[in-house]
């Protein structure tokens, strides 16, 4: 069951091409998030949906109504703001109220709803009260309740967790994610923070430049990316530009513009064709002091850069012979990191190694 | 030698501000307090004195205590008479900004590029003379005039109206002059309303005209009601257009009160008036104030 279509979806602001031909299928009670940095069209995409942007060409659906150029009332779709976007001169329950009433629904019946949805979202008994007298994560949850309330076929999310401290946001995360399962209502999310799309999603579509780079589940777009941009989007990456010059049935080399070889397991990430770029994820580098007896790893000596400790990791940023750079995260073990400018063996996997086009 | 002093000298009298708030405050406001003292609170208190006193002939004041000015004005229908229609004409060149005034605020907040020039424009009468552009109504107005010239012309009517020298005038030519106080106020108020909460109400399922009554309008309260202190005290005490453009029953508080000073030579009466003018027109204020009480928009204070 598709909740939620787009089909070669445009908008131009201008001579400004904010969303490029873009088409995608949610499907009901999945929890997708539109990924990428500002100005990628994200939001753009998302207001599309909600009906505040008209597109310039393509075709939206909700539960297979066109609402291409649906005025935003007339939508199954509710909003949840950046800011929250709570009434001011509104109680709590006036505010959460507010899409019952224009939904039509018996005032009788209001009180009951908006009691249930305050409950859902852990804020009883606060309906008297202004959106300025609660804190920003109760305001948070007042504006859940109120997008969720009216039992909309999608529930929009413009970055709503952004303006909460970390504590409070990781904490709401984790809340929202269980709401979501809860309700079961599709949930279309909008953010640039890679950390929040892997944790909450079913799916990302990680956008750049008005295009859907990629769209898979968390563990395929940070395993598997297929460009450059997705690569470095998403964790902390490696790439070294170079060339294959060698393939083999279970194998493919790969000589870096810094002079390194590199094995990459052919099964593994070096289907592509044609790659001018490997890429490595920074943990999956294993740092040792001596050089380590192995035939199948990748084993390179490195110079310590410069270290930050980061309380459970310590990320390195190694110097390679050729000059190229390094960058490995090391689960932090109590012990001090190492110095700058000690010797070290870096060592990965060829399973670990990419092959990226372009 | 004079590098030292200024480096000693700055931070000690900085340091003395900050240790004695009442320096801070006096130095702060004290020169406005100061002016105003002198210029508005004296004048006010020597118009109350004043109006205690007795009228004696060719105009003297007899410092002899009396409520005799008082009980003129409540026991003469006239006066009273000329209080209310002050407040009426007040009213109704409010009420008549306001329904002009609203539209143009919220057309100049919601356009899609800067509005700043087209809000200046709106404060290119202030080059002219508060009584030139009064006059200059007089040249609409008058039997000749524009208004009455088109129509004629027109064929909408026969014989030219008779606008000038009438109460309507009056309103015409003080919402006229009111405008920019009522626009500019809304403006800024709707200019800060957040669009979300706009888009919010849509997204819920309110419509066009819905999303404006639930949300737009009461959040602008605040920008009307400053608009319309500001134009009723203009329009309620006003001098010059019930002079220039008012006939003869035109008069408001204000023609009254100076015609006591300026030809009677009533000082006394006329002091008598002023004061009760204004305490009425604070009395009010304050009623009107209690009666919408603006912070109830956004809720009681924590």
């Amino acid at each position: 069951m598709i909740d939620v279509e787009l089909t070669n979806v445009t908008k131009r602001f201008g001579k400004v091409v904010a969303v490029d031909d873009i088409s995608l299928k949610v499907k009901r009670g999945e929890f997708l998030t539109l990924l990428g940095p500002s100005g990628c069209g994200k939001t753009t995409t998302m207001r599309m949906i909600a009906g505040l942007e008209k597109p310039t060409t393509g075709v939206i659906h909700i539960r297979e109504k066109d609402i291409t150029f649906a005025p935003p009332y007339q939508r199954d779709a509710s909003l949840m703001f950046q800011n929250y976007a709570l009434f001011p001169h509104k109680t709590v329950f006036d505010n959460v109220a507010f899409g019952l009433k224009y939904g039509r629904v018996p005032k009788e019946e209001r009180r009951k709803l908006v009691n249930e949805a305050l409950e859902l979202v852990h804020l009883p008994g606060i309906e008297s009260r202004y959106p300025r007298q609660l804190s920003g994560g109760q305001q948070q949850r007042v504006a859940l309740a109120r997008a969720l309330v009216v039992h909309p076929a999608v529930l929009l999310l413009d970055e709503p967790l952004s303006n909460l401290d970390r504590k409070l946001r990781e904490r709401m995360q984790v809340e929202l994610k269980q709401i979501q399962e809860q309700v079961g209502v599709t949930f279309i999310f909008v953010t640039h923070d890679q950390q929040e799309a892997l944790t909450l999603s079913d799916r990302i579509a990680v956008m750049n430049q008005g295009v859907i780079e990629q769209m898979g589940t968390p563990l395929e777009i940070y395993e598997k990316p297929r460009s450059r941009f997705v690569a470095e989007f998403v964790g902390q990456s490696n790439l070294f530009e170079g060339r294959v010059i060698d393939r083999k049935d279970s194998e493919v080399v790969f000589n870096t513009t810094g002079g390194l070889t590199l094995r990459l397991s052919a099964s593994g990430g070096a289907t592509a064709q044609a790659g001018t770029a490997m890429h490595l994820r920074a943990e999956r580098v294993q740092l040792c002091l001596e050089e380590p007896e192995s035939k199948t790893q990748n084993v390179i000596p490195a110079v310590i850069e410069r270290a930050l400790f980061a309380g459970n990791m310590i990320q390195y940023l190694l110097r390679l012979p050729g000059g190229e750079t390094l960058l490995a995260t090391q689960p932090s073990t109590g012990e001090a990191p190492l110095a700058h400018d000690v010797m070290v063996w870096a060592t990965f996997s060829p399973e670990d190694c990419l092959l990226l086009r372009g | 030698m004079v590098t030292e002093i200024k480096q000693s000298f700055l931070p000690a009298v900085i340091g003395w501000f900050q240790k004695k708030p009442i320096f801070r405050i006096l130095f702060l406001v004290g020169p406005v307090g100061l002016w105003l003292g002198v210029f508005l609170l004296l004048p006010l208190l020597a118009l109350l004195l004043y109006s205690f006193w007795t009228h004696g002939p060719g105009g003297a004041v007899i410092p002899v205590l009396t409520l005799e000015n008082y009980t003129r004005f409540f026991t003469t229908a006239i006066y009273p008479r000329i209080l209310l229609r002050s407040f009426n004409v007040g009213l109704q060149t409010t009420l008549l900004c306001l329904i002009l005034a609203y539209p143009v605020a919220y057309y100049l907040a919601n356009r899609r590029r800067d509005s700043t020039t087209l809000v200046f424009l709106l404060l290119v009468p202030f080059w002219t003379s508060y009584l030139i552009r009064i006059f200059s109504w007089m040249l609409i107005l008058m039997e000749k005039g524009v208004i009455n010239s088109t129509l004629l012309k027109l064929g909408l009517i026969d014989e030219p109206l008779r606008l000038l020298f009438t109460p309507l005038a009056v309103i015409i030519g003080m919402t006229y002059s009111g405008l920019p106080f009522m626009i500019l106020p809304i403006y800024a108020v709707l200019q800060g309303i957040d669009r979300d909460l706009v888009q919010a109400a849509k997204s819920l399922g309110a419509n066009n005209l819905q999303a404006f009554r639930e949300v737009t309008l009461p959040l602008s309260l605040p920008g009307v009601m400053a608009g319309c202190v500001i134009v009723f005290i203009q329009g309620a005490g006003n001098f010059l257009a019930p002079a220039i453009l008012g006939g003869t029953g035109a008069d408001l508080m204000a023609n009254v009160i100076a015609n006591r000073f300026l030809q009677t030579f009533n000082w006394p009466f006329g002091s008598a008036l002023a004061i009760i003018f204004l305490v009425a027109m604070l009395g009010f204020l304050v009623i009107v104030n209690r009666f919408i009480a603006l912070e109830d928009i956004y809720g009681p204070n924590k």
